[in-house]
């Protein structure tokens, strides 16, 4: 009985210097994030007044607990990486705790849901580029980017670029002509009614050529059904298949952007090769439930704009192969509305 | 007893009823748009041989029906608490739905000496031994929580009471 | 030459005490999280992937290694002393451990599984350093066709589980395979049997679903056995070392070799979880053993067959991440995402650009596990304690365990009624005298075998296409046999039960 009781105390004293060793760091950080904080938002609001058009109003809200960053992605991807970059410097800017929370599912439907029942109080908000908005063309869900309340828009991946088998295919060219000769024979993977679903279409399209879409699964399924030559064409991210291409086992037949990003300045973009097709890039933006208050995007807001012009944060962006971009909540639900017709007009072209 | 005797009886009538559901169900699914065996497919064959086997239990045992009941007379009468298992499971059922609108804390505090003390065998039921519960539970449920929220940052639901510390 | 002067390089670079510290607290944390019912060894990296972010690269890669390899063992712990899977691989080492402690033996169960599962490490580790490259290419083989020949020889093998009581056994694991049929379809995303549920969308997530079978059910099934009143104590017996002898270790080495090859197969095939590979070498050996009567009354070759076979999963599935950059599960891609983030590349460039890193991680692997044996050794005693607090106390405060387990994977309360709902089920089965292993084991794969039909069906545009693949012909066809001669052996029992009671009888 005794050497229970103790042995219950020992471990009871364990577990709660386990907690206190994590309070005392983030009381810690606290302390020095509370000097740099006070000296870069004096920075920050020098720089404030100077530029027109931010927002004007220091936010009165801070976070109080632990933000949960919700992510309807798998780990690995670019938008898991991308809120993991978001989740350790904001840590480090503000002291407040964030973390990521994968909640990968139906087709993003599983984050989306749990943010929109969630407490509009700023501590949970679904992290995304358009997943809500593709989700709602495929039928999935009755709801799209309206549902939610935008706040501020952080990073910005290209629109995924189409690799290819380099031992078949050299360039875009060659792979139009096999597909014309093949109709329907050449392979391309995607997730149905997913965002590149509906960027393939679009290729066919605009490429005039008839493709056998097929659904391979996620990131890594692609990746393997590539490298195994079971399909012959891939839209991916730059991150997850810059090393492909580096080591020659993929190669880039070009990017659906507008014009050739500083990130992937090699790859030529398809509207230079004479295929006219420019596809919403992937903008990752924060969807908060639809009762937040205004203070509250604000904040985040500033947030995001400050970090947007760390250099240190430039950094760890740049190493998981994406770009900062800041966008404004206002801005951002702009830009949603946009690329929500954008691809509802695909859909729509395809359905007729 | 009951069980005993006509047990896989009920088991081959509930799967073939269940499987029977699903077949309905499933033939009202939307055809696929993009290849030729829908999202009926599956259910389909799982129901169907579903069904049969369960036909096939049932056929069986009511062929042996007689011979069962007489094996069931036979078997000793086992002692079982039926009271304590379903006080049990009303209380997990009670702390699962309340766990989120009332909050980790309280409910678990609550939960656990009412469960300790009905799982509790009947010599271990004194006042000395309730103390020793709800200490217990109070010192494990603040445990919990702290290190979830602090160490391993799972946030449990904090219900009506937002401890922010 | 070369690697061996590398991998000689690595070990030097790891032995610093900062290092050696941070990798045995991460092993620490995994066993505690692996052997806690509701915690799962996924969790454990999730929640050490941020804390990597300050450290080196290699620093933070070991970290997720050691609180992987110290997870996925941690499971077998609860399973023998409570009949609960601490994790999804360690559902097979419940069916032998438990009725070992039951005897009294659980410190030589405990033996038995902590020294396997060390071995079984070490087996798969020894693979991945050296042989990792040519072994990678056979993940590429496998398409979706393949993966749906292994998926159904999976299921084929629910058969042999239930062998005694086919008809029950195989209708047990329908239900399985019809739970997995909740949500949305794969492909096309239909929603099924949702019943207008959003919660449901997503279909059944398979943390909560093990949690309430077997933990859930458990906590009802011993309430309803309370019913003497008395409290029985079991006389634990003291054991010496690991608490086996020589002998039998000898006698379980066929056993553990087989396992480990199992395991280290299925975890290089990225398209299968990790979390069968222990079922299936149960079944396996259970299957090839010469007296298969005795699995499930506390044989220690089921538990040796197991745990062997989870572990090895574990370098199994590193060697697709590390050589292609496609993970293997849940935990490997999460250390995928470790990867990029911190800049390395991922795929073939890792051992050309990081090769110091791939080193590392090689090195970090085989201290860990060394790490893992000592930690485990000294614990036997410690685990052993947990059977000591009276089951009316410990219960509870699993069932609190498993609830915060269940809602922390998704973040949601659904899945914490959904451990009811499979409490329910797990208990009416042990009421109705139903096996639980096939619905699990059918739950598991349920689908996986559903995706890869239509996935494959979709890439060859026929089944029958499908056979034109001999990979899929090899595991299609021993499925058929598997069921076939087990349908036969059944029949035979039934026949030669009818016999005998007929001479009974008469």
């Amino acid at each position: 009985m005794k050497k229970r009781f103790l042995a219950t105390v020992m471990a009871a004293g364990l577990v709660l210097s386990m907690t206190g060793c994590g309070s005392s760091q983030t009381q810690a950080t606290k302390a020095a994030e509370t000097t740099k904080a006070a000296a870069s938002s004096e920075a920050a609001a020098t720089k404030g007044s100077e530029a027109a058009g931010t927002e004007a109003a220091a936010s009165t809200w801070k976070p109080t607990t632990t933000v949960s960053i919700v992510v309807p992605a798998g780990a690995g991807g670019n938008t898991d990486l991308s809120a993991r970059v978001f989740a350790e410097y904001a840590k480090r800017m503000t002291g407040a705790d964030f973390i990521v929370v994968n909640a990968n599912g139906a087709a993003g439907s599983v984050a989306a849901n749990q943010v929109r029942s969630a407490a509009a109080d700023g501590h949970t908000f679904l992290y995304g580029h358009n997943l809500v908005n593709v989700a709602n063309i495929a039928g999935v869900t009755d709801y799209n980017y309206t549902a939610f309340k935008l706040g501020p828009t952080f990073a910005l991946d290209p629109a995924q670029q189409l690799y290819a088998n380099p031992q078949k295919y050299k360039t875009l060219d060659d792979f139009i002509k096999a597909a014309k000769e093949n109709p329907g024979k050449l392979k391309a993977c995607t997730e149905v009614g997913a965002y590149t679903y509906y960027e393939l279409l679009a290729f066919e399209k605009v490429a005039g050529i008839d493709l056998d879409l097929v659904d391979v699964g996620s990131n890594s399924d692609k990746v393997a059904a590539m490298l195994s030559g079971q399909v012959d064409l891939m839209p991916g991210a730059y991150i997850n298949c810059k090393d492909y291409l580096e080591a020659g086992q993929f190669v880039c037949l070009g990017a659906p952007t507008k014009e050739r990003y500083e990130l992937i300045k090699d790859i030529p973009t398809l509207t230079e090769q004479g295929v006219d097709l420019v596809y919403p890039n992937c903008e990752f933006s924060f969807y908060f439930p639809k009762d937040t208050s205004d203070d509250v995007i604000a904040w985040y807001d500033q947030l995001v704009k400050k970090m947007t012009e760390d250099p240190e944060v430039k950094e760890a962006i740049a190493k998981v192969e994406m770009m900062p971009y800041y966008l404004s909540s206002s801005d951002s639900e702009a830009n949603d509305e946009k690329i929500y017709n954008e691809i509802k007009q695909i859909a729509d072209d395809l359905a007729k | 007893m009951f069980i005993k005797k006509y047990g896989d009886i009920i088991v081959g009538g509930f799967f073939m009823i269940l499987s029977a559901g699903m077949m309905i169900m499933a033939k009202m699914l939307p055809k696929s748009t993009v290849m030729d065996i829908g999202p009926d497919f599956m259910p389909m064959c799982i129901g169907v041989v579903t069904f049969v086997l369960a036909a096939a239990l049932v056929f069986f045992n009511v062929k042996n029906l007689k011979m069962r009941k007489a094996e069931a007379e036979t078997m000793v009468k086992e002692d079982l608490d039926y009271k304590r298992m379903l006080t049990s499971f009303m209380l997990i059922l009670v702390y699962v739905y309340l766990l989120q609108p009332v909050g980790f804390i309280i409910t678990t505090i609550l939960y656990l000496p009412f469960q300790m003390y009905v799982l509790a065998p009947d010599d271990k039921k004194t006042k000395k031994d309730v103390i020793q519960l709800t200490v217990t539970s109070v010192l494990f449920t603040f445990v919990v929580f702290f290190l979830f929220r602090y160490g391993f940052k799972i946030i449990l639901p904090a219900g009506i009471f937002t401890i922010n510390l | 030459m070369n690697a061996l002067i590398s991998l000689g390089n690595a070990y030097a670079r790891i032995f610093t005490p900062g290092s050696l510290l941070l990798m045995a607290a991460g092993v620490s944390v995994g066993i505690i999280f692996g052997s806690i019912p509701g915690l799962s060894a996924s969790m454990a990296v999730a929640l050490f992937l941020p804390l990597t972010f300050s450290m080196s690269p290699s620093m933070g890669m070991n970290m997720l290694v050691a609180v992987y390899i110290g997870g996925i063992s941690g499971g077998l712990i609860s399973a023998i002393l409570l009949n609960m899977p601490g994790t999804a691989s360690s559902i097979a080492t419940c069916f032998d451990g438990y009725p070992m402690a039951q005897k009294g033996e659980a410190g030589k169960a405990l033996g038995f599984g902590i020294v396997f599962s060390f071995l079984g490490s070490v087996f798969s580790f020894i693979i991945l350093t050296f042989c990792a490259p040519m072994l990678a290419d056979i993940a590429l083989k496998f398409t979706p066709a393949e993966n749906f020949g292994i998926s159904f020889f999976a299921l084929t093998m629910v058969a042999v589980l239930a062998s005694g009581s086919m008809l029950k056994g195989v209708l047990a694991g329908m239900l399985g395979l019809i739970f997995s049929l909740v949500g949305m379809a794969p492909i096309d995303g239909t929603a099924r049997f949702t019943f207008g549920s959003s919660s449901l969308m997503a279909g059944y997530d398979t943390l909560p679903t093990l949690i309430g079978i077997f933990a859930i059910s458990e906590i009802l099934i011993t309430a309803e056995s309370m019913g003497h009143g008395q409290m029985e104590t079991i006389k634990m017996k003291p054991i010496k070392g690991f608490g086996f002898t020589w002998k039998e270790f000898v006698y379980q080495i066929p056993n553990a070799i087989r396992s480990a090859l199992i395991g280290t197969g299925i975890g290089i095939l990225p398209g299968i979880g990790g979390s069968t590979s222990g079922m299936l070498a149960y079944v396996t050996a259970k299957n090839m053993s010469k007296h298969p009567e005795e699995f499930g009354k506390g044989c220690p070759d089921g538990i040796v067959a197991t745990e062997t076979a989870n572990n090895a999963t574990i370098g199994g599935a590193m060697i697709p991440l590390l050589v292609l950059g496609i993970p293997g599960d849940g935990v490997t891609a999460m250390m995928l995402g470790g990867f990029l983030i911190h800049g390395l590349s991922a795929g073939p460039l890792l051992f050309v650009k990081n090769a110091d890193v791939v080193y590392g991680i090689f090195a970090a692997c085989m201290i860990c596990v060394t790490m893992m044996l000592l930690i485990e050794f000294f614990g036997i005693k410690v685990f052993v304690q947990l059977l000591k607090i009276p089951k009316h106390i410990l219960m509870p405060l699993i069932l609190v365990l498993c609830c915060v387990g269940a809602y922390a994977t998704n973040n949601r309360i659904f899945d914490v009624q959904s451990i009811l709902l499979f409490g329910l089920v797990g208990y009416l089965y042990h009421k109705f005298r139903l096996p639980t292993t096939p619905f699990v084991l059918c739950f598991l794969i349920g689908k996986m075998l559903e995706t890869y039909l239509r996935r494959g069906i979709m890439q060859y545009k026929s089944f029958g296409a499908f056979f034109q693949r001999p990979i899929f012909d090899a595991f299609f066809f021993v499925a058929i046999g598997v069921v076939v001669w087990s349908v036969y052996k059944e029949y035979k029992m039934y026949l030669s039960k009818k016999a005998v009671k007929a001479t009974e009888q008469s």
